[in-house]
């Protein structure tokens, strides 16, 4: 029972690690943390899985969007593995969008095809 | 008691075993002499290193009342924090060391925004941090060397040994432009830490940072961890980077 509840603890751990915002390699003050712009059906055009971020490349119409997402192991705590996305996948995704109007953010959460919603 | 009853009572049995020998190992594992407490482990701040209502958009405050810093330097770093937070306001944030990748070096790895784990083994305490897969090594019963031998450094030279159940720590020799918190430091500043287990899975460092150069008197703050060796420490090789160090010094998101 001890190890049982030893790992209860543990994995409570992880909850509370997991909602950690964690930006630990740069500010955020880049992104507008008041304003959340939404994109659907939007395609992959790369994903990549590394540190210090991993990062989400989307095009929408004519306009390739760059979104920023937290650390790999930031990313692994909520969900998100190594492969979860590949080129041409639709998904939707909500992010906070750069201050100086640039195509791109910081992701907040992406809706996959297959209806599973994954935090950044 | 049927065969069947045998083969369940051998399978439990063998399982007990494994992990009655798997318990043993791991408290053997750790090396430690004299009766050492047990600071071998992974360990994460706790509270968070993110204090309450501070977000992913701002930054990490400096830990206690901030540095007691002499004239001119307090007025100084007063000036850069203020420039900082007016850079941050703007949505233009200024480049630091982390931006860079360059290892946060000490004291600022033991801040541990994602968690350290810790090597306690004969003569020597191994700090391994996530963030940047930094290594701190803390030498036990070893003199500083000559200051001739004291090349600055990242993490300097730490000094350690066992005051009862109290690690005791002193650090010199950290390079000048690695700095905590952009507060400025001379080649004469000394880190002292104090670890212990407040409990058995709680360790309690009091860090007090002295300075004759710089600082009236010692910057004296406490860091708390909470062990967690079901973390797995990811490897972290910072290459993957999508911000651009832009000439006057703000950062911006490299976009396509």
């Amino acid at each position: 029972m001890y190890r049982i509840g030893k790992y209860a603890l543990a994995l409570g751990i992880c909850a509370a690690v997991l909602a950690e915002p964690a930006m630990a390699h740069h500010s955020f003050a880049m992104f507008d943390k008041n304003k959340l712009s939404e994109l659907k059906s939007v395609t992959v055009v790369q994903y990549t899985w590394g540190n210090p971020h991993v990062y989400i490349i989307v095009k929408s119409d004519e306009t390739t969007y760059t979104l920023e997402c937290g650390s790999i192991s930031n990313m692994s705590e909520t969900g998100w593995k190594f492969n979860t996305l590949k080129g041409g996948d639709k998904i939707d995704v909500v992010f906070y969008p750069l201050h100086n109007g640039k195509p791109g953010g910081a992701l907040k959460v992406a809706t996959l095809s297959d209806g599973k919603k994954l935090e950044a | 008691m049927d065969f069947k009853d045998i083969a369940r009572f051998a399978l439990a049995l063998t399982i007990c075993t494994e992990w009655v020998a798997d318990t043993a190992l791991a408290d053997t594992a750790t090396a430690r002499t004299k009766g050492e407490p047990n600071i071998t482990g992974v360990w994460e701040r706790y509270p968070s290193a993110f204090p309450e209502g501070v977000t992913a958009f701002d930054d990490i405050p400096p830990p206690g009342n901030g540095p007691d810093l002499k004239e001119p330097y307090a007025s100084q770093w007063k000036a850069q924090e203020a420039k900082r937070q007016a850079a941050l306001d703007a949505g233009t944030p200024l480049v630091d060391a982390s931006t860079r990748c360059l290892p946060e070096g000490m004291p600022t790895i033991m801040q541990a925004i994602y968690p350290i784990q810790i090597l306690q083994t004969p003569g020597q305490i191994t700090v391994l941090a996530e963030l940047f897969m930094q290594t701190r090594r803390v030498y036990i019963d070893q003199p500083f060397p000559a200051p001739d031998d004291l090349a600055p450094s990242y993490y300097g030279f730490s000094s350690a040994h066992w005051h009862g159940d109290t690690l005791v720590v002193k650090t010199r020799g950290i390079r000048k432009d690695v700095q905590f918190f952009e507060i400025p430091h001379s080649d004469a500043m000394t880190i002292a830490e104090h670890y212990r287990l407040i409990k058995p899975n709680r360790l309690r460092v009091d860090i007090s940072i002295e300075d004759p150069v710089y600082l009236n008197t010692p910057y004296r703050f406490t860091y708390e961890y909470k062990r967690n060796d079901k973390y797995r420490i990811s490897e972290y090789v910072c290459d993957h980077r999508l911000d651009v160090i832009n000439s006057d010094g703000t950062v911006s998101l490299g976009v396509k």
